[in-house]
């Protein structure tokens, strides 16, 4: 019997010995793969390019509510060494979903001492006091916290001392919590922003010297947030630069018109019923090198939009060139009127181009240019406009009525339909053509040009040419493009189509067609 | 007027193979930029590469050469891109289409722009291993790039747990 057990013994270690060899063996193996001769920072790039894109915070679905943390799990169990620079890689560990207490722990440790990105989704009081433990102690190597649609317990526990408990807070973000009730004391010097969306508050929650950004968006307050009360708020926050402010407003308030109250901010985006933003705009002052996003809600009223307008623009023409960029809508027939921007679109050219003054015009097919739509583009300092994007352009007159000329700062331009195109064609064609004509090529039209965009152009062969040839001859006078780029439309569907791009510019690049998405305004204002 | 002459430039790689290149294209690395300031007087000799083949070096100037006169990645962008990096992982037509090559190729790409220094081709490299990696599973991933599992048991346990996680949230 004993050497029986023997036996089996000894084979048990041989199969043991073996087992270990064979997983040395895959080691080795692995470590000869292609792949694996990377180094481990090129490694870490990669799988950081590998990270979702960041959750929308604005989104109230269910299906966000959780930020993704799998990214990771698959490049941590493909094999030893993808799991050990994952693990070793710090700054992967640093945002903090706050719904499992053991990857939560994991987290902690492998991204310490790192700042951490807190998102709070708890919804239940069914957690025990471990878990509330590490999650206060998290919150004191939290920059970032996120709390969205949690019964914002602890929050509430940490808000009642929030110097000590988030002594390196930067940025503050609510979504669907009614902080209204909860406790406050005086946030750390550390704070710049917060964003209040869904959420109910009161003034007092806000008063923060060293805010330097405020979003808030469809949130709500016991007291009626009136334009007036919101701009005596404002006036409390020296450092505030940047303001969103999305369907805030309850009341114009009908007490008597204030004299305008001077804002240090640089950048407002504000989107509200369109006297509520009238009445906004008209109680401050703008400061020099200002950007502007207003988005305009209306009850298709065109009066409402006309009424808006000629009380802006003598606003802006007080301010000549102060506005450095707007998003405005000019819709069709006779009066001028407001609707609603492209969702989406004044975000990605704010973050893109913040720093450049820019201008979006949308016309609708049969617009006609009203002389206070003139009078606002005179507002605007056309001479330095560096961005410019243009749709539902019909024909060419609108072209041809626009002071174009003006835009000898203009750098970017983005052409929106097939209808623009041809009319921008049939211009940039004419001008060349006068061009040589004269040999006078320091007098045509966008001389600073090096951006060209064309999104859902359908053109034909005898335009492709006509733009190649446009495009060719302003290279070889040194107005060429750095870079052509064609999103969606056909262009380029065939090869010939890129062929002949590409020999007129220095880079071309072709893109699907964009998907409008929402940005997550409130979506019981539709337009 | 003649356009001024460019310098041209000998490089010679690990096989011997010996290109000779306008400065300007040459200076889209890094290293070999700052290995060309540091000369002071002209030398006719060609800059060694001991780390790179003669067809990857290929490939190489073809990229540097359609790049040329594009401003260098300065350190004050490189965090920027660093966040745009963590976001997206578009790459442009002209990029795409010159990393279309096969495994081998590509890794060799990414390990000359990585010492030659040259980011924004290190940058298209690693984009597209993370567009090859994006979407799949583990095993899939394994599969791709031909490498097998090699956890030991008390990692596929502690593996198992991960996943159970994951599935909790």
């Amino acid at each position: 019997m004993d050497s029986m057990l023997e036996a089996q013994a000894k084979v048990d270690e041989e199969i043991h010995r073996l087992k270990q060899h064979i997983q040395q063996l895959l080691i080795f193996r692995n470590s000869i793969a292609l792949i694996n001769q990377l180094p481990t920072e090129t490694f870490v790039q990669i799988f950081k390019s590998c990270q979702p894109e960041s959750v929308d915070y604005r989104k109230d679905d269910n299906e966000d509510r959780a930020i993704r943390f799998d990214w990771w799990l698959n490049i941590t169990q493909v094999c030893q060494r993808w799991r050990s620079i994952a693990f070793d890689s710090k700054e992967f560990w640093t945002t903090i979903p706050m719904h499992n207490p053991a990857y939560i722990d994991l987290a902690s440790k492998l991204s310490y001492p790192l700042p951490i990105h807190l998102f709070d989704t708890t919804e239940d009081t069914g957690i025990d006091e471990a878990f509330h433990d590490l999650y206060l102690s998290l919150l004191r190597r939290a920059e970032k916290v996120d709390v969205r649609f949690s019964t914002g317990l602890f929050v509430a526990e940490a808000l009642g001392d929030a110097s000590s408990q988030f002594p390196l807070l930067q940025e503050l973000r609510f979504n669907g919590l009614q902080i209204a009730y909860l406790p406050m004391s005086p946030f750390p010097e550390s704070l710049k922003s917060i964003t209040l969306s869904n959420c109910s508050f009161t003034w007092s929650w806000l008063e923060l010297n060293h805010l330097t950004e405020l979003h808030i968006s469809a949130t709500y307050s016991e007291d009626q947030i009136s334009v007036p009360s919101f701009v005596g708020y404002l006036l409390q926050l020296p450092n505030l630069a940047f303001l969103e402010v999305v369907n805030l407003f309850k009341t114009a308030s009908t007490s008597a018109q204030a004299s305008p109250s001077t804002l240090r901010l640089r950048h407002l985006v504000v989107s509200d019923e369109i006297l509520l933003v009238s009445k906004f705009l008209s109680s401050i002052h703008f400061v020099p090198d200002f950007t502007l996003t207003a988005e305009l809600l209306y009850h298709g009223n065109v009066d409402e939009g006309q009424v808006f307008l000629e009380s802006l623009v003598p606003h802006l023409q007080a301010s000549q060139h102060l506005i450095r960029g707007a998003v405005l809508n000019c819709g069709d027939g006779e009066a001028l009127h407001f609707s609603g921007r492209v969702p989406g679109f004044s975000c990605q050219c704010l973050d893109e181009n913040a720093s450049s003054p820019f201008l979006r015009i949308d016309a609708d097919a049969n617009a006609t240019i009203a002389e206070t739509w003139l009078d606002l583009t005179q507002a605007f300092g056309m001479d330095q406009l560096q961005h410019l994007s243009v749709k539902a352009f019909s024909g060419v007159m609108p072209w041809k009525k626009w002071p174009f000329r003006d835009l000898v700062c203009l750098r970017e331009l983005t052409i929106g339909d097939s209808q623009s195109f041809r009319g921008f064609l049939e211009l940039l064609a004419a001008d060349t053509h006068s061009a040589r004509g004269s040999n006078d090529w320091d007098r045509i039209l966008f001389p600073a040009l090096k951006v060209l965009t064309f999104q859902n152009v359908e053109c034909a062969e005898e335009e492709r040419l006509q733009m190649a040839d446009v495009l060719r001859a302003r290279r070889d006078h040194g107005r060429g493009l750095e870079k052509l780029i064609f999103e969606g439309g056909n262009i380029t569907d065939e090869p010939a189509g890129t062929e002949l791009m590409i020999q007129v510019v220095d880079k071309l690049t072709v893109k699907p067609a964009e998907v409008p998405c929402s940005v997550g305004f409130d979506s019981r204002r539709k337009f | 007027m003649a356009a001024p002459a460019t310098q041209q430039i000998k490089i010679r790689c690990n096989d011997e193979k010996e290109f000779t290149v306008d400065r300007d294209v040459l200076e889209r690395s890094v290293l070999i930029k700052n290995m060309l300031e540091d000369v002071t007087e002209q030398q006719d000799a060609p800059i060694p590469l001991p780390n790179v083949s003669g067809p990857v070096m290929a490939k190489v100037l073809e990229y540097c050469t359609h790049h040329r006169g594009e401003p260098l990645p300065s350190a004050d962008t490189e965090q920027s891109q660093d966040e745009t990096r963590k976001r997206t992982t578009d790459i442009s037509e002209w990029d795409q289409k010159f990393i279309t090559v096969d495994q081998e190729m590509l890794f060799e790409i990414i390990l000359a722009a990585n010492y030659l220094d040259i980011k924004s081709l290190l940058d298209v490299g690693c984009k597209t291993v993370a567009n090859m990696i994006k979407g799949k599973t583990p095993e899939e991933i394994r599969k791709l790039f031909n490498i097998v599992n090699d956890f030991t048991p008390e990692e596929e346990a502690q593996i198992k747990k991960e996943n159970e996680w994951a599935e909790d949230r």
